[in-house]
């Protein structure tokens, strides 16, 4: 017998297969036990502690999930005033930042002008040898309250010449400044929004990143819900369509340079119709102080009919409130717009109700751009002998043209003290790695009675220390001991002065909420006009310069902020829900400006200015005013997406300051455009149009409170308008579905629900599109990161996406979001393809996809109608220590299978084997998806539509829901839409 | 053969024995892989301990850093299972014991033996005992130990006669086991109970 070459070959081969196929043993794993068991840890078991969030100056309460002692996600604390249990997607990603891989870990000296590692001994023997012959030290910090300035004040006080500075590239100054010119009071009041009818916003972006953007989207929706029958609303006066804009019942545009005749103009008209009710000195005051800030304009700057509706809610009731101030319409004139915007308020009775002066809020106390680079320039000069930097980043915050870096470099010493690498700590002579703030103690005074405590949640990453231990110790080494030992004890002795009674239980209990809270106290003295700083008023520029060239705004965008979260890649990859671009940050381009210098999407757009110019992909935004480019916060290289550098807006703002706050106008003129060349866009979604489909809808508010609601709609029939697409909110329970069949259910055998029938409902009335609930995915469910160029080829596997809707609204467009997620259908069409039932419905109504079934044909998701089916096309490992966080309850899927929202079924998973092992029923909100659990203006309720009484099912019962594409396809989806209410009938036109 | 053609043609891929040698083998195989899968588990469960097919023809005993004896704690000292893995009702993993719990007896019994001494060793450099792991299930199966006990499935209905044995071989469960039992017992048969 004689075997041919290739016989023998395929022999092989099909033998080698079997037995390496015979070889699949169990890896060799350890298992390791602690040596003592940790009181509060069980195996297997989440914990969760309340710390603080410190992505950002709100000071969100946190609940940090661990396992085993690893934190893995972060959620809202229920019980903190601010985030009230919801988080941003900044404050979703923070967790990222911790096991990033732009952490410091170890210290850094420059010797022989070159950054290199030290121990830390070495590091602090050096830097307190050049303490000890300090005369003059700065210390530059973000925002900090509580024991770190107590800390920080006794460090300092030991050096003849010191200050501390604090700053935040958000911060409020200008608003401080105008306060103290009008009422002698330099501070920021806090902000309630839940006794005013009505808000109306000049560029104030309160539902994007404005200074506390959870705790104001929630106070919004809470309000302005159909539930509450529209208690609050909202208009938005703005340059750009941004989540704000698209939230508010009415965006007015206008560009920034006319926000200050608007809020002139208002202030005007409201005090010839409030004088007489005045105080006769207070009148006085405040006509001198309008007089100071500008005659009243002839004409009203808006059009007619909206100039009365928007003086209607100002004047009808008492309590409306006037905000101004986000970054895309920060002028050099920003005091000044503040000082109107103040009086306004005072106008209204604003400022006592619902802006709360006294309050102590954390942004009252800040310094402005002026005083910071003032400062490093001092430092540059020689004046300062030691610089520390704290949890801020003026070299990556502060204009190019301010050449922060160099200056840096040429200031004596320089102490950077930071997690992570940044501009800054490149520049610094000493790089000081600090603990991450899930790795310290704390804590953080929101304001006053917001008091919120920290607490490490894990044993450090890195050889790093705490802040406050290496001031501690730093003064230790100069000879001069501070009032502690360690920071810790700055802590717990001041949570014990603060606490009711000294036991130790106080002390646990304040742990467990996160700190002690109570709503700020109105003040103890009214807040008046005072004649002190009237005169220094200046007054506001009425007439629009136009010079050469375009507007350019720096926008801080609810993703990208001031640009500290670039590290996150989470932040990258979930796209800009106004934009739908992920990892690139493009310039957005107002539609007159691309017709003249024929720029389309994906092209490169140069823009130059005096001080800089950037190149970058554009965006052609028909929703900008004209002749406006905007350009946000959180580009540059170093660090953040390594293989795509976006454009920066710093490299083009001038050192424009306003001239009493001293603080950065982010609104420069001059801009010229041009066309540079073309790119390719990373966009998440082609086309916002869905042309006869009806997806996105929304109704009137008259309409919703007549009582006329939509005619149903049975399925296959096709909607004649909008306002009939739907076929009713009939709950997809099985009684239901079977009064309701359709032709084609002939084939179908309708599954049964007997116990659970687990679904969601999605109201578009309160959704902002902000994109916590995607992060929240990301973090929960082990969503691997594809990276820029896997999103161009439509790779991206986000289970959760929000879609961006523009439709048609009487002359006007109409944007709106709608979140799509895995419908769970009753009747799923991926299920019937699958070839190998790696796709099923369950007994509890979810669609479940089963990893280790799956072949990845790839068929169900070629005819899943939403397109929520998401394929690894590679195995995305993730790096130490990143890997840390990965949730072990979740499968980390590998290369080749299709993966999906599951409605978190291992949180439903675990709440249900604990009801079982309790012996007793779920109970209503014990199941929280992660998505659902980090809404800040709960636009998402998950339920059991089997359950009447809970509110899910009360909800998806609504008149206004209906279920996404069902009248086409019949597959009775498990989640249901809430329509969007205009609160406003479309403007009429074609 | 008598071809103009100058270029040989090949002959039959599966001339000769190798065709039929090569059926034969593959259908050893499927044979083989039926079996395993109908046949074996219900076996492997009427064995006890013998669980995995791998395990019963190949399994090796594994090697532990400390020579620990089921087979003396729990038959001879009557010790329960709960003592030492004490999670087991409140967690999804039973848990091991802790150096401490482990000395909280050994600091008096048989203080001196080598194998103690081992472990007071682990103790006192503060480093965990590496224990081998014995059973192994894959990562996508969400296995909750207290939802088992709470319905009084025994230990030994998966784990084997643990207390008949000394040194335990490495096994590695495989869904037929799981299902066999679910069924049996009218247990939820979703995929989703658990694969998560």
């Amino acid at each position: 017998m004689s075997i041919e070459r290739r016989t023998f070959l395929k022999a092989i081969g099909v033998l080698g297969v079997g037995s390496l196929s015979g070889c699949n043993q169990a890896p060799t794993d350890k298992l390791h036990a602690y040596l003592t068991p940790p009181e509060d840890v069980i195996p297997g078991v989440a914990g969760f502690y309340a710390t603080i969030c410190r992505a950002c100056p709100a000071g969100c309460g946190l609940w940090v999930k661990t396992r085993e002692a690893r934190p893995i996600k972060l959620e809202g604390n229920p019980r903190h005033p601010v985030s009230r249990g919801a988080l941003c997607p900044r404050g979703q990603a923070f967790i990222q930042s911790l096991y990033g891989r732009h952490r410091i870990a170890e210290p850094l000296m420059r010797v022989q002008d070159r950054l290199q590692p030290v121990p830390w001994a070495e590091a602090v023997d050096a830097l307190a040898g050049r303490l000890a012959k300090a005369s003059s030290v700065t210390f530059l910090s973000g925002a900090e309250s509580g024991s770190f300035e107590t800390v920080r004040g006794d460090f300092l006080s030991r050096f003849p010449r010191s200050r501390a500075l604090e700053y935040e590239p958000l911060g409020m100054t200008s608003q401080a400044a105008a306060a103290s010119l009008l009422f002698g009071r330099s501070e920021v009041p806090w902000l309630d929004l839940r006794r005013t009818h009505y808000v109306l916003s000049l560029g104030a972006d309160l539902l994007d990143a404005w200074i506390s953007p959870v705790h104001l989207a929630a106070e919004w929706a809470e309000r302005h819900s159909i539930q509450n029958q529209r208690a609050l609303r909202l208009d938005y006066a703005g340059p750009r369509r941004n989540l704000t804009a698209t939230a508010a019942d009415r965006w007015i545009p206008l560009p920034p340079a006319r926000m200050g005749a608007l809020a002139l103009a208002l202030a005007h008209e409201l005090f010839l119709r409030r004088r007489d009710s005045l105080a006769p000195e207070q009148a006085d005051l405040l006509g001198k102080a309008l007089a100071r800030l500008g005659p009243r304009p002839a004409a009203p700057p808006l059009e007619e009919g909206l100039w009365k509706s928007v003086l209607g809610p100002l004047t009808e009731k008492p309590g409306a409130v006037i905000l101004y101030g986000g970054a895309e319409c920060r002028t050099a004139e920003a005091t000044a717009v503040h000082a109107a915007v103040l009086l306004l308020n005072l106008l209204t009775g604003a400022i006592g109700s619902s802006l709360l002066f006294d309050a102590g809020y954390v942004y009252s106390k800040l310094h402005s751009e002026k005083k910071v680079a003032d400062a490093i320039d001092a430092a540059a000069q020689g004046a300062t002998d030691v610089l520390l930097v704290h949890g801020c980043n003026p070299a990556g915050t502060l204009p190019a043209s301010l050449e922060i870096p160099s200056r840096l470099g040429k200031a004596a010493t320089v102490v950077a003290m930071a997690y992570e690498h940044s501009e800054t700590t490149a520049a610094a002579d000493f790089v000081l790695p600090v603990h991450h703030p899930l790795e310290s103690w704390g804590d953080y005074d929101v304001t006053r009675t917001i008091c919120g405590l920290m607490q490490p949640v894990r044993a450090p990453l890195y050889k790093t220390r705490m802040a406050g231990d290496l001031l501690i110790e730093l003064s230790r080494k100069t000879g001069k001991p501070l009032a502690h030992p360690d920071y810790k004890s700055y802590v717990t002795a001041r949570w014990a002065a603060m606490a009711a009674s000294q036991n130790s239980q106080e002390w646990e209990k304040m742990l467990i909420d996160g700190g002690r809270f109570a709503a700020p106290a109105p003040p103890s003295r009214p807040v008046e006009l005072i004649d002190g700083g009237l005169d220094r008023l200046p007054a506001i520029s009425l007439e629009t310069a136009s010079g050469a060239g375009c507007t350019l705004l720096a926008p801080m965008t609810a993703l990208r902020f001031d640009g500290r979260s670039r590290t996150q890649d989470w932040l990258w990859e979930v796209p800009d829900p106004v934009l739908q671009t992920a990892w690139d940050l493009p310039v957005e381009i107002a539609a007159d400006l691309a017709r003249q210098h024929g720029i389309a999407d994906g092209d490169l757009v140069s823009l130059k200015g005096r001080s800089g110019a950037v190149t970058g992909l554009a965006v052609v935004c028909p929703d900008l005013c004209a002749g406006t480019a905007a350009l946000p916060f959180g580009g540059g290289s170093a660090p953040g997406p390594e293989e795509n550098p976006n454009p920066d807006v710093l490299r083009l703002l001038p050192p424009v300051f306003d001239p009493l706050s001293g603080e950065l106008a982010l609104v420069a003129t001059g801009i010229e455009a041009a066309k540079a060349g073309t790119g390719t866009l990373a966009r998440t979604q082609a086309s916002s149009y869905s042309d006869d489909r009806y997806l996105c809808l929304a109704m009137d508010l008259a309409d919703a409170q007549a009582g006329r609601y939509p005619r149903m709609v049975r399925h296959g029939e096709i909607p004649a308008s909008e306002a009939a697409a739907d076929h009713g909110a009939a709950v997809p329970m099985p009684a239901d579905d079977l009064n309701q069949r359709h032709p084609h259910d002939a084939v179908h055998e309708l599954p049964d629900h007997p116990e659970h029938r687990w679904g969601m409902t999605v109201d578009l009335d309160r959704c902002t599109g902000c994109g916590a609930c995607i992060v929240a995915c990301y973090a929960e469910n082990n969503v691997p990161v594809v990276g820029r160029e896997e999103i161009i080829r439509r790779r991206d596997l986000a289970w959760l996406r929000i879609e961006k809707h523009i439709v048609r609204h009487g002359r006007g467009q109409q944007v709106r979001w709608l979140p799509v997620m895995c419908q769970h259908c009753t009747n799923a069409p991926c299920e019937i393809v699958c070839p190998a039932f790696a796709t099923q419905h369950t007994p509890e109504g979810l669609n479940s996809q089963i990893y280790n079934r799956c072949v990845g044909t790839r068929y169900c998701a070629n005819n899943c109608p939403y397109k929520v089916r998401r394929f690894n096309f590679f195995d995305y490992a993730r790096e130490v220590p990143a890997n840390e966080q990965l949730n072990p309850d979740v499968t980390v899927r590998p290369r080749g299978v299709m993966e999906k929202c599951s409605l978190c079924i291992q949180r439903i998973r675990e709440v249900t084997n604990r009801a079982k092992a309790e012996s007793r029923p779920v109970r209503e909100g014990e199941i929280l998806p992660a998505c659902v659990q980090t809404c800040p203006t709960g636009a998402l309720t998950f339920g059991d539509f089997r359950q009447e009484s809970w509110r899910a099912t009360r909800l998806a019962a609504d008149p206004r829901g209906y279920r996404l594409l069902d009248y086409v396809v019949n597959t009775r989806p498990g989640i249901v839409y809430l329509r969007k209410v205009n609160t406003y009938p479309a403007p009429p036109g074609a | 053969m008598t071809s103009v053609n100058p270029v040989p043609t090949p002959r039959r891929l599966w001339g000769g024995w190798a065709g039929p040698l090569l059926l034969a083998l593959f259908l050893l195989a499927v044979g083989a892989m039926l079996l395993g899968f109908f046949y074996y588990p219900g076996l492997a469960r009427q064995h006890g301990r013998q669980i995995a097919f791998q395990e019963v023809m190949f399994g090796p005993k594994l090697e532990q850093p400390i020579a620990f004896s089921h087979r003396l704690h729990v038959t001879d000292k009557q010790i329960d299972c709960a003592y030492c893995h004490p999670n087991g009702e409140r967690s999804p993993h039973p848990g091991l014991p802790t150096a401490e719990k482990c000395l909280g007896c050994h600091n008096h019994i048989i203080p001196q033996h080598q194998e103690i001494l081992k472990l007071k060793q682990f103790a006192a450099d503060g480093t965990s005992v590496p224990w081998v792991r014995v059973y192994y299930s894959p990562d996508h199966v969400y296995f909750p130990h207290f939802r088992h006990l709470k319905k009084e499935v025994r230990c030994q209905e998966c784990h084997g006669e643990v207390e008949k044995t000394d040194r335990l071989s490495q096994v590695t469960f495989y869904m037929g086991f799981c299902v066999q039992c679910h069924q049996e017992r009218q247990a939820p048969m979703t995929c989703s109970a658990c694969h998560q």
